[in-house]
This record gives structure tokens, C-alpha cells and sequence, in this order.
């Protein structure tokens, strides 16, 4: 008995650090289950706060560059706009005869983009009806998915984070691939999947393929940078500059599909058969 | 002794604060990632018990997590640290042991002495903080990289605090 009191006291620090380093590890493994909880909740708040207040303090900062890109997306919409009222376009009639999505504002108070999985915290949460697993877009293209809400704040995965993959299609009308990130530099993504018969170019636009029920079609990623088709593959091997800039990122839009709970049951319903 | 704690209190908050508002929002390819945090545990009191370094670090770890929302990854790195921090500081003790008056700082105990602990401490936080993040072997160069060019840059950033705030040199014995 004396023996291993001597011995607990004489590696007290020891068996705390592996004690306590176990909990962290154990946390680490189950993050998804972490992020539901009451703390996780309570830090989005307090940090969501406190972050509020100091991009207020140095917000003005890039307030011109800020109007810019919210110019620029504007004229962009309104050429869209334009073509939508003078071509008589059938498909989107029949489309538009119910409005699909809906777009909640908000704005980024916090972003990191050094880390391997890398997050955004936004000013609005399930109070304005933000739910996980809504895309988010900003001026400029895909920016993330939500990942968990409180009251006044939501964190969302960006792109450039290991567990997203969003499904996008090559220019307009081209083949179907799947975006990724490696994990390595903030300003590129991987486009795969897409079949060695499809024509790449360099500096084709890659957009959302409207598949997934998180973002609206043809939503810009990014542009094709450079590709090869390895030898020996059926599918190449693209890398996609991103259009967003997440370290200037400020106002985005949470997409919130009006049917999705309908169309979740009937794709469930459809899994259940098979 | 509660001003003592309330000026290491200051410090964390200051450290984590340019950490997530300053550092984080630096975009450099996605390669430099210094982290400034470990310098609060680093520049604890010389007599810290081992334990309480322990308990101080994973709750500063805690703290950074909630503030970044990465569940106990900085923690986790932050007890590596906070463990073999009073380890670093046996192995460089100077040759009549550490006096009283001595702080981990440039300014009581000499640059050489500074640099070498820090850097190995920077070292060993960073490393076992990217590999836990990244977690597989298939990016290892660029996690390599990553580890080096963070540590030098958070190791550059600890030398200019120190130039900066503890500049004053210790009066000379008489």
C-alpha cells in the first residue's frame, strides 16, 4: 500500500497528464459530438460577442473594398436579372413557378484559413432560422456549410475543410465532379471525378452542380488553375483557384432550401426501399 | 501574490486574443501557423510546481479551444508543453541552479538561454498540435514544413515580445 502511495506521489504529474491528455483525446475523437453541446453553445456565444464588437472597432477598415465586391455582385445579379426577363427561358419559368431557396444575410466575425480544418463564425443563428447543414455563399462564390447554431450565432465549416466535399460541375453544362481540399494552401481546392472525355481549359469557371440541396446551382467555386489526367486514369486531376477570399470575407448569405425536409423524407424513403 | 496572478491572467488573455483576432487572420499559403499561446505557459514563475504548470496549462489549452472552437486540440499540445517544460528547464539550469529573483525571460537570463528554450518548447508544441490536426502520413512533407516554419515564426515573434516588453536589463551584482 505505501508503495503505491510513494509510487502515485512520486508520478503524480505524470498520471495527471496522461489522465488529462486522454479526456482532450477522447474529445478530439468524438468533435462532432462536442460541438452539440451545451459549452460548445454557450463559447459560440461569448466568443461571437466579443468578436462583434471588435470587428465594429476595425470594420471600417476595408469598408471600400467591402462596397466594391457588394457592387460587383450587384451589377452581376442584374445582368442575370436582365436575361432572365427578355429570353424567354422555358426551364426556368418552370422552375421559378416556386421559389426554391431563400437567403438569410449575415456577416463573417470570425475566420481562420492557416488550419487544416478551417471554420467560420457568423452573426446570425437559429433565431433568423439557420439550421446545420445550410450552405453559405458570399459575393464572390461557395464560402462553407453550417456546422452547428446557438441562438445568435452559427460556426460553419468553410471549404477549405477536410470533411466538406460539394458537388460542382465544369463551366456550364459540363461533367459532374466533387471539390475537395488537400489541406494545404487557403487559396486552392481539387475539382476529381471529372471523366477524361469531358474538354478542360485552363481557366474554366467551376460552379455548385445544383445537386446537393445545400447550395443553388451554378453558384461560382472557383476557376480551373492547371490539370493533368495521370497516367494510367479515367478521371483527371484538376486544381481550382477559389473565388472567395476567406481571410476578407465580411457579408454572406445563408441558403436555406424551402423543401428540403420534403425532399430529405422521400430520399430516406428511397434508401429504405433499397 | 494576487497581482502576480492577475498580471499572468492579463497575459494569457493578451497572448490569445492576438492569437485569434491578429495571427489567425494572417494568410500565408496555409503553411505559417505560429502559435503565440504556449509563451503564457513558458513564462511562468521558474518554481511553478510541475503540477500546477500542468492544471495552468490544460486550462489555458481549454480557453484557446473555446475561443478557436476546436474542442481540446490546443489543449491537448498545451500539456505536452506544460509537461516537459520543468524537464527543459532542468537541463538548461544555469551552473548555480536558478536564484530566486530569476524570471524565463531574455532579460534575466540571457538571449542563448532564452532562444534554446523557448525554441525547443515552441518545437515540441507545434509538432504534436499539427500531427494531431492533420492526423495522417500522406501529407507529411507539407506537415513537416509546416511544423518548422511555424515554430521559427512563433520563435521570432516570442524574441521581438521579449525586446519589446522585458528589455530591461538586470542591474549588475555588486
Amino acid at each position: 500500500m505505501q508503495q503505491l502511495l510513494l509510487f502515485i506521489r512520486h508520478y503524480a504529474t505524470w498520471l495527471v497528464f496522461l489522465l488529462l491528455q486522454s479526456v482532450c483525446l477522447v474529445l478530439i475523437a468524438n468533435e462532432s459530438r462536442y460541438h452539440r453541446s451545451a459549452i460548445s453553445n454557450a463559447a459560440m456565444e461569448w466568443v461571437g460577442h466579443a468578436m462583434t464588437a471588435y470587428r465594429r472597432a476595425i470594420g471600417y477598415l476595408n469598408l471600400r473594398q467591402e462596397n466594391q465586391r457588394l457592387a460587383i455582385e450587384n451589377s452581376k445579379l442584374r445582368t442575370r436579372l436582365a436575361e432572365r426577363l427578355t429570353v424567354a427561358d422555358t426551364s426556368f419559368i418552370a422552375l421559378s413557378g416556386k421559389q426554391i431557396y431563400e437567403y438569410i444575410p449575415a456577416r463573417v466575425v470570425q475566420v481562420t484559413t492557416n488550419a487544416s480544418n478551417n471554420y467560420l463564425l457568423i452573426d446570425q443563428g437559429s433565431l433568423a432560422g439557420i439550421e446545420p447543414r445550410m450552405g453559405i455563399i458570399g459575393p464572390e462564390g461557395v464560402v462553407g456549410i453550417v456546422r452547428n447554431v446557438s441562438p445568435h450565432f452559427a460556426t460553419a465549416y468553410s471549404l477549405l475543410h477536410k470533411k466538406v466535399s460539394v458537388s460542382a460541375r465544369l463551366g456550364d453544362g459540363g461533367a459532374r465532379g466533387t471539390v475537395r481540399w488537400d489541406g494545404r494552401s487557403p487559396f486552392y481546392v481539387n475539382l476529381e471525378e471529372i471523366p477524361r472525355q469531358q474538354r478542360v481549359m485552363r481557366g474554366d469557371t467551376v460552379f455548385t452542380s445544383g445537386l446537393s440541396r445545400i447550395f443553388p446551382d451554378r453558384i461560382p467555386i472557383g476557376v480551373v488553375e492547371s490539370y493533368y489526367l495521370p497516367v494510367g486514369s479515367n478521371f483527371y486531376q484538376i486544381r481550382v483557384r477559389l473565388t472567395s477570399r476567406y481571410s476578407s470575407l465580411d457579408h454572406v448569405y445563408v441558403v436555406r432550401h424551402l423543401f428540403r425536409k420534403e425532399l430529405d423524407s422521400l430520399v430516406q424513403m428511397l434508401e429504405h426501399d433499397q | 501574490m494576487i497581482s502576480n496572478i492577475l498580471y499572468h491572467l492579463f497575459r494569457y488573455f493578451l497572448l490569445a486574443l492576438v492569437q485569434v483576432w491578429v495571427i489567425n487572420n494572417i494568410e500565408l499559403h496555409g503553411i505559417f501557423h505560429p502559435q503565440i499561446y504556449p509563451l503564457f505557459v513558458l513564462s511562468l514563475p521558474l518554481n511553478t510546481p510541475p503540477l500546477a504548470v500542468l492544471l495552468i496549462g490544460f486550462a489555458a489549452g481549454l480557453g484557446v479551444d473555446l475561443m478557436m472552437h476546436t474542442g481540446a486540440l490546443h489543449a491537448s499540445a498545451l500539456l505536452v508543453t506544460a509537461l516537459l517544460r520543468p524537464y527543459i528547464l532542468h537541463l538548461l539550469r544555469p551552473a548555480g541552479g536558478y536564484q530566486p529573483e530569476d524570471r524565463p525571460t531574455v532579460s534575466a537570463m540571457g538571449f542563448l538561454w532564452f532562444f534554446v528554450y523557448a525554441a525547443i518548447l515552441l518545437l515540441v508544441h507545434h509538432t504534436w498540435l499539427f500531427i494531431i490536426e492533420t492526423l495522417s502520413f500522406r501529407q507529411m512533407f507539407f506537415v513537416l514544413g509546416k511544423i518548422l516554419l511555424s515554430t521559427l515564426s512563433a520563435l521570432a515573434i516570442a524574441l521581438m515580445l521579449q525586446y519589446l516588453f522585458f528589455s530591461r536589463r538586470k542591474p549588475l551584482p555588486v
